[in-house]
């Protein structure tokens, strides 16, 4: 019989190291023989987890049946153009929600790609019904594009582990690259000018966060009294 | 017609009152599965254990089923399958047991080199009525190989009749509505946390020791074996607090189920069973070990009590009984059980010990039988689970912990080592790490 030298339980013939503190068994009057079984088989029992294709095409189903119901319920007896929204909308939520689950490893950025280029198709749907007053191509387009961009960079950032504070900046950093896009495109398809006013009072907010945000990834000591005023 | 509908009716059981929150709480990653282990001086044969298995079923009419979906609550009906498929082991124990697997069947039996284990579904009984099954159909086994094992003990007779009452719900038969309820009033206790393995594998490290050498130890503490572990769990968790950064000094819970037929007397191999809940507040001040030992030991004798336990049974069964509860669809109250119980319910506790004490068996067992373990399920957030149970002069601690780190249970069993109780340890961490453990 081997014990730890250093927790002092004894061990298993089979044992190449203590459980407990991983320090290596040597004993050279009783070396650890291959032929004895250790206590646990070498098989890992790891249940199926829920069918992800099944449950996409069943929920596929539940999204095609009312939208090919209406379609031909509205050729025969109304012929609206609105029901091309209807039908667009449910690509798109097909596409956004059930696409992911069909794929067995999906890749963040190419969902993205996919999100993004299917948002701008279902926005062409306001051009073709007449719907449209030039502020898809003034505006949807190039927010589509500029969150597309943002989110892809955040994407390839995230690549590296990062802490939770640094997450944090980030994200208020998007989130305010994004508002300033916004109202800048809003601004110029409206009013014909370049102006900010939302964008503004949001940056100085994010701009504040995330400065405190920084401050906390860096002083440990910030950390402590944050620590010892607030918890719960 | 009739007589099917008759044959219908007699062979499907309400959940019982402890078993009612089960459905509602389990969860791929939070099982409520037990497993009993023993490991033989021979090795097990499958083919016999099946044909065990299948004499032993019929015994256990109440182990004998599987669980239906009623409108308002889950219910047992008879299985028609014969009994559930014996099968190879796996170093991951205690996964959930999906009903729609296993034949239906809510226990699943398994066979590794010399050791046969079984596992059970809380649903069906508590480690009583698990270590009855157990032991019997080990005997049935015993026998098949030609060894002459006799009934007695914890081994019944599978040749007898089943007793209607061995089915009989117990909370129902003792429960007094119109006497004093319970209400449990726990703060948050503290966790151990750590990294946490990935989904569907846990960290099992079963610690062997001398009955004589804990008893003599805890004697000298003056309390029993089953406080002596508990209050050693307590230290661990109290002393891991303090090491550390963050110290929030939160109270450090220890959950005890206790077996509720030393007071109230029934037959029954379904569960029977209801939970002590010990809290130490560290805000207090400093506690030496024996101080620990001595709360724990004065707060478990002073509530364990016929009384106490008869109106912990009355307030777990006014929420049965209360009428919102009992017209709300089945499958909403399992969703609000789980939603109530992933924010409440293990927090109130830092680890778990359940000793099903002793197993008393036939004296003509003990030379085919080497040792014995209980292992539980993972908690959700419990750093430390502990299952126990004692044969033949051993006692098996078995410590489930969902984390990467074994500190919890390297200090859990140096602790019995420094106390100069001798441990034998096994563990299936070589297999969880794919190291060279």
């Amino acid at each position: 019989m081997s014990y730890c030298v250093n927790c002092g339980v004894e061990l298993e013939k089979a044992c190449k190291a203590c459980p407990l503190c991983d320090t290596p068994v040597i004993n050279p009057r009783e070396k650890a023989e291959p032929s004895e079984k250790p206590a646990y088989p070498d098989m890992l029992l790891i249940p199926q987890s829920t069918n992800k294709l099944y449950l996409a095409f069943v929920l596929s189903l539940i999204i095609l049946i009312p939208t090919l119901v209406s379609t031909i319920i509205n050729a025969m007896l109304f012929d609206n153009p609105v029901i091309k929204y209807v039908v667009g909308g449910a690509a798109l939520v097909w596409v956004w929600f059930l696409l992911p689950l069909m794929w067995k490893k999906p890749i963040p950025a190419a969902l993205v790609t996919i999100d993004a280029v299917s948002l701008l198709l279902y926005f062409q749907l306001f051009k073709i019904i007449g719907h449209d007053t030039g502020w898809v191509d003034s505006f949807v387009v190039p927010v589509v594009i500029a969150l597309w961009i943002t989110v892809n960079v955040f994407l390839l950032w995230m690549k590296k582990k990062r802490s939770k504070s640094a997450i944090a900046v980030a994200m208020l950093a998007a989130i305010n690259v994004m508002t300033l896009i916004c109202e800048l495109r809003a601004s110029a398809f409206f009013t014909g000018k370049l102006q900010f006013v939302v964008s503004i009072v949001m940056t100085a907010c994010c701009i504040s966060l995330m400065i405190f945000f920084l401050v906390l990834d860096k002083s440990k000591r910030m950390k402590m009294w944050l620590h010892k005023k607030f918890f719960i | 017609m009739k007589k099917g509908l008759i044959n219908h009716q007699k062979t499907w059981y309400k959940l019982d009152n402890a078993a009612k929150i089960f459905p509602g709480q389990s969860t791929s990653s939070y099982s409520n599965v037990y497993r009993l282990t023993v490991t033989l001086k021979e090795k097990v044969n499958p083919q016999l254990l099946e044909m065990a298995l299948l004499k032993t079923m019929p015994r256990f009419p109440s182990f004998d089923v599987r669980i239906r979906n009623g409108f308002f609550w889950h219910y047992l009906e008879k299985n028609p399958n014969g009994a559930p498929p014996v099968r190879p082991d796996s170093a991951n124990p205690c996964l959930r047991i999906n009903p729609k697997e296993n034949k239906g069947y809510l226990l699943r039996v398994f066979y590794y080199e010399n050791r046969m284990s079984v596992e059970f579904y809380h649903v069906l009984t508590d480690g009583f009525g698990a270590s009855r099954f157990f032991m019997t159909l080990l005997a049935v086994y015993l026998r098949l190989t030609g060894k002459n094992i006799p009934v007695g003990g914890a081994v019944l007779d599978v040749d007898e009749k089943p007793s209607e009452s061995e089915s009989e719900d117990a909370y129902l038969k003792y429960v007094k509505p119109n006497t004093a309820k319970a209400k449990r009033v726990e703060k948050f206790a503290y966790q151990a946390k750590g990294k946490r393995l990935p989904k569907h594998y846990i960290n099992v490290t079963t610690g062997y020791m001398p009955v004589d050498a804990l008893k003599k130890k805890a004697a000298e503490y003056g309390v029993t074996v089953t406080e002596y572990i508990a209050g050693v769990l307590v230290w661990i968790m109290y002393n891991l607090q303090k090491e550390e950064p963050f110290n929030r000094n939160k109270p450090i819970g220890v959950q005890i189920p206790v077996n509720v037929r030393q007071f109230f007397e029934t037959e029954t191999v379904r569960n029977f069973m209801l939970c002590y809940s010990f809290q130490l507040d560290p805000r207090m001040g400093e506690y030496t070990f024996p101080e620990i030992l001595r709360q724990l030991s004065l707060y478990l004798r002073y509530i364990n009590n016929e009384k106490n336990l008869q109106s912990m049974m009355n307030g777990n069964a006014a929420i049965e009984k209360n009428p919102l509860m009992r017209v709300t669809p089945s499958f909403l109250k399992d969703f609000g059980i789980n939603v109530l119980y992933k924010i409440t319910g293990e927090k109130a506790t830092s680890s778990l010990i359940s000793n099903i004490g002793l197993i008393k068996a036939p004296k003509e067992m003990e030379p085919y039988v080497e040792k014995m373990s209980l292992v539980l399920a993972q908690g959700m957030v419990n750093a430390a689970r502990c299952g126990v149970v004692s044969y033949n002069g051993t006692l098996a601690l078995s410590v489930t912990n969902i984390y990467e780190s074994t500190a919890v249970q390297k200090a859990i069993f140096t602790t019995f080592v420094k106390e100069g109780i001798p441990v034998k340890i096994e563990s299936n961490k070589s297999v969880i790490t794919g190291g060279e453990v």
